[in-house]
């Protein structure tokens, strides 16, 4: 008995152990692409951010010299608020547009439209990034779109400051973040159960408690998935800051791209890098459970 | 047929409230959305040397200076070469990758699946610093080359993570029965799991080809003299507001709603044309 | 006969120029288990929809203890509905499911609890309150959606084809509480299925429905004995199927003209009338005929099956124009394909139905 089942076993180690073997050929180009072109570089960028710059060269001592840089420079360290700020703001407001258009699209909107609004809501997605920023720009310059409005309904005397502000860096990336919030949240709510709302309506809901017990509990892993998504992009994008708001309130990105295009320091541009990530990792940890859930 | 689905209960005065509230959101989200857009592509035609209101024109004279331009036509053509060859390598890495994973037991999969997907985490702002550092530590020199090698960093986890969500259960049976007619691996790859996949394959081509061909950052760290067009558009910026950009950003705008529209009609349509001949249970 | 608690007048739904119901009328008193069955394409389930109030029908009335709600949404209908595939919420515990129309009418959570639990208790799911839906075999799921549509206490619970999701056995055993909730609640259920061994098993009153229309309804045992169309009696089990035409009316009795000849059947018509003559294969006999029997015809067998308690055998009659006959017989009986029979029948079962 006990003989028969080690030979079995034998059979299936091997058959196992082949088929381990087959899958990690099919892996390995991936894998090894992001070894050498990814974690390769960023290892060697976290090695740069404890060396310090020395004329055109680094010094390759260890040092901490970099972060404690960072920490008492206020143009950088309030660089990393900055970036915080705007992106916590991007993010909610994002979230509050977002929703109730998904929502719409996908109860209200009669089904044979549909198709056609989601593709008309996430056209402007294709236009080019910088294209984008710029057009914005062109909607909130003094004499842009906006401020012509105003002034001729009458509701400004003078032109406002829209442009080259952190109001302008979060129109643009609400613009954008609405559009791919959208997209996540409807993808949530089209796939529930149509039964649940009518199940909760036939329990006796009312239409807000059928939203606040059922369907906004259920769709918090798209609106989670779409807000991490976002806070990734938002805090670590240099384009739309740098077009939109200008040169007065850095934020993080842009003062690590001024570190490397205009000081070559690329051991400080490393440290802030890592500490960029630092926080990214912060928000993935906040939202694990969340993301890890969608996937279920 | 046979199952309850929410329907037409409701009064009717509910009923055209509910209509004008849905018409209001959905007015005001395409007025947000497509601000923008038209105020670019409506500049563009601007006859001015600023777009700004009041609308002068229309005039056709900054498309023909973009189109004479020789170095944004060169830095498209170099956009258009990236973005193929980036978009067809991360889509065949990225299809293998999912394919080892979805068909074979292989020790640590959570972990590899994890691993493949991490780039997206990290800014393109911070992978472009990573690849410049490592070029200046092993002496290589700023290229197209370099750029290309970027944009595949960024877009493999794409499209292995569409890949590996449409890799369903649903394909393995027929795999099986290729395996049963005498199909070799590489034969089952080939003539059952290619031609199932095309969409997924294809849908992950254009997405790495539109997101190499947007990317900036990473092109104006790791390019040198050579450029791709968003590094052109970029310089072009620094002149300040130009009906030229304008014009150049409706074709950038044209070209890549092509490519969508056509991806669009390839797959949804003939999904429409599928559901037609075989309706809903 | 008493006040009928739900009725259904007139009913009907037409989806764009589909009709789905064709003019339902039914009066169900209060207390009985109702089986809505049919095949699938029937209406049945849109006719369940519009009594939960989920579908509004094109016209007709449908009344609740005399009251007109026709145009009342879910929310506010006496009603209560366990769905196909019960759409528990998948984000709460068992406890919270069942308990969600106490929470929704801010009923104190101790109170709650309390009622949770002896609503579990009832369907067999006692300190089941704390598990996590997706933790639920497909059997317990059901009973959860049935407590959960209970403890609303619904004046009519509704079931739209609960037990289609369930293995034979399960299913067997779930026909057998249903019955058992519905008679100690002492509530009208609604039950709608495509089974029609379900139907005899549970209900009390069975609406048979084709093509948006009632083809029959009543009790089990009326619509087997004494199916009320062709339709029925081959939809509720196997019959055995005569055509012909009435020659004339003898006291309670038409004479039918069919191919075996003249047979006697109960009912009325007028002469000349295409009908059929039907007989459940229990009431046909291979045995020498007896007093009371009625000799049909001499027939070969062309088919047997063995079915446990019984044995199945198609027949055809040995006249010009054939008729098939579905016999059941003892599973001992010694008889072979090819083998002569004489098939007889007492006259009592012979069934007119219209063509």
């Amino acid at each position: 008995m006990s003989s028969l089942n080690e030979t079995h076993g034998d059979a299936e180690r091997l058959a196992a152990r082949r088929d381990a073997v087959r899958g990690i050929g099919f892996l390995s180009p991936a894998t090894l692409w992001t070894m050498a072109f990814f974690v390769a570089p960023l290892v060697v960028m976290v090695s740069y951010s404890f060396f310090t710059k020395r004329g055109t060269g680094v010094d390759t001592a260890l040092s901490l010299a970099n972060y404690e840089h960072f920490a008492v420079r206020e143009v950088l360290w309030g660089s990393l608020f900055n970036s915080l700020e705007i992106t916590l703001w991007t993010t909610g407001i994002s979230i509050l547009l977002a929703y109730p258009f998904a929502y719409v699209l996908a109860f209200r909107v009669p089904e044979r439209w549909r198709r056609l609004c989601l593709v008309l809501a996430i056209l402007p997605f294709w236009t080019s990034y910088i294209v984008r920023s710029y057009a914005w720009l062109l909607v909130l310059s003094p004499t842009g779109v906006v401020n012509q409005s105003l002034l001729w309904i009458g509701l400004i005397d003078e032109p406002v400051r829209l442009a080259y502000s952190r109001i302008a860096t979060v129109m643009g990336f609400v613009h954008f973040f609405t559009m791919l919030l959208t997209l996540t949240i409807y993808a949530n709510l089209v796939q529930l159960n149509p039964r649940y709302r009518l199940a909760a309506a036939d329990l006796g809901a009312s239409g807000w408690q059928s939203f606040y017990y059922v369907l906004l509990p259920l769709s918090i892993p798209g609106i989670v998935v779409g807000a991490f998504t976002t806070f990734v992009i938002c805090i670590g994008d240099y384009i739309m800051p740098q077009i939109l708001g200008g040169n007065r309130e850095l934020v993080l990105p842009q003062a690590i791209f001024f570190q490397v295009s205009r000081n070559a320091d690329l051991p400080l541009a490393s440290a802030m890098s890592v500490i960029l990530m630092l926080v990214v990792a912060v928000a993935y940890l906040a939202s694990a459970r969340w993301l890890r859930m969608d996937r279920l | 047929m046979s199952e309850l689905r929410p329907q037409d209960v409701g009064s009717l005065g509910r009923r055209i409230v509910g209509t004008a509230g849905t018409t209001v959101v959905i007015a005001l989200a395409y007025l947000f959305i497509f601000l923008p857009v038209v105020v670019l592509v409506l500049f563009s035609f601007h006859d001015g040397r600023v777009p700004v209101p009041p609308f002068q024109g229309p005039t056709l004279d900054w498309y023909k200076m973009i189109l004479g331009d020789d170095r944004l036509m060169s830095a498209t053509g170099h956009s258009v070469g990236i973005g193929l060859a980036s978009a067809f390598l991360s889509t065949l890495l990225g299809f293998l990758a999912a394919f080892g994973l979805a068909r074979h037991a292989v020790p640590g999969a959570g972990f590899l699946r994890w691993f493949l997907v991490l780039p997206l985490t990290v800014s393109y702002l911070i992978i472009g610093i990573g690849l410049l550092i490592a070029l200046s530590y092993t002496g290589l020199p700023k290229s197209l080359l370099a750029v290309m090698i970027g944009h595949v960093v960024i877009n493999l986890p794409l499209a292995f993570a569409i890949c590996f969500s449409q890799l369903g259960g649903h394909q393995v049976v027929y795999e099986r029965a290729a395996r049963d007619l005498g199909a070799s691996e590489g034969q089952v790859l080939m003539r059952i799991t290619v031609p199932m996949m095309w969409p997924a394959l294809f849908a992950s081509f254009c997405l790495c080809f539109n997101f190499s061909w947007d990317e900036f950052v990473i092109a104006f760290f790791l390019s040198n003299f050579d450029v791709t067009l968003p590094v052109e558009i970029w310089s072009m910026l620094r002149t300040g507001l130009n009906p030229m950009i304008n014009a150049a950003g409706t074709l950038v705008f044209l070209l890549s709603l092509i490519s969508f529209l056509a991806f669009e009609i390839l797959i949804f349509g003939k999904r429409a044309r599928h559901g037609r001949t075989a309706p809903e249970a | 006969m008493a006040e009928p608690h739900l009725k259904l007048e007139r009913i009907r739904k037409l989806f764009g120029r589909q009709t789905v119901l064709a003019g339902i009328d039914l009066d169900v008193e209060a207390g009985k288990y109702v089986v809505l069955l049919g095949p699938s394409g029937s209406g049945k389930t849109t006719l369940l929809s519009i009594v939960g109030g989920f579908t509004a029908p094109t016209s007709g009335t449908v009344r609740i203890g005399g009251k007109d709600v026709t145009l009342t949404p879910p929310v506010r209908r006496p009603t209560a509905t366990v769905f196909q595939d019960y759409a528990l919420f998948p984000h709460m515990s068992v406890g919270s499911n069942v308990g969600f129309g106490l929470t929704i009418r801010h009923v104190p959570k101790a109170e709650r609890d309390r009622q949770v639990e002896r609503a579990l208790e009832l369907v067999g799911l006692s300190g089941f309150a704390s598990r996590r839906v997706h933790e639920l075999s497909g059997g317990q799921r059901q009973r959860v959606a049935l407590a959960r549509a209970l403890l609303v206490e619904p004046e009519i619970l509704l079931l739209d084809e609960p037990l289609g999701a369930l293995d034979l056995h399960l299913r067997k055993q779930m026909q057998h509480e249903l019955r058992r909730l519905q008679q100690s609640t002492g509530r009208m259920f609604v039950h709608v299925t495509h089974d029609q061994d379900e139907a005899m098993a549970i209900a009390d009153f069975i609406v048979i429905l084709n093509r948006g229309a009632i083809e029959d309804m009543g009790p089990p045992e009326k619509l087997y004995q004494r199916p009320a169309s062709r339709f029925a009696a081959t939809f509720m089990g196997e019959s055995t199927l005569i055509d012909g035409r009435i020659l004339r009316q003898e006291g309670g009795q038409v004479l039918v003209e069919t191919p075996l000849g003249a047979l006697p059947a109960n009912g009325a018509g007028a002469a000349g009338t295409e009908v059929t003559v039907a007989v459940r294969p229990e009431n046909l006999s291979i045995e020498p005929v007896s007093g009371a029997s009625l000799p049909l015809s001499a027939a070969r067998i062309v088919e047997t099956g063995f079915q446990g308690n019984h044995r199945r055998v198609r027949a055809v009659s040995e006249t010009t124009k054939p008729v098939e006959f579905l016999i059941r017989i003892d599973p001992e009986a010694d008889i072979s394909v090819g083998g002569a029979v004489t098939v007889s029948a007492r006259r009592e079962h012979l069934v007119l139905l219209a063509r």
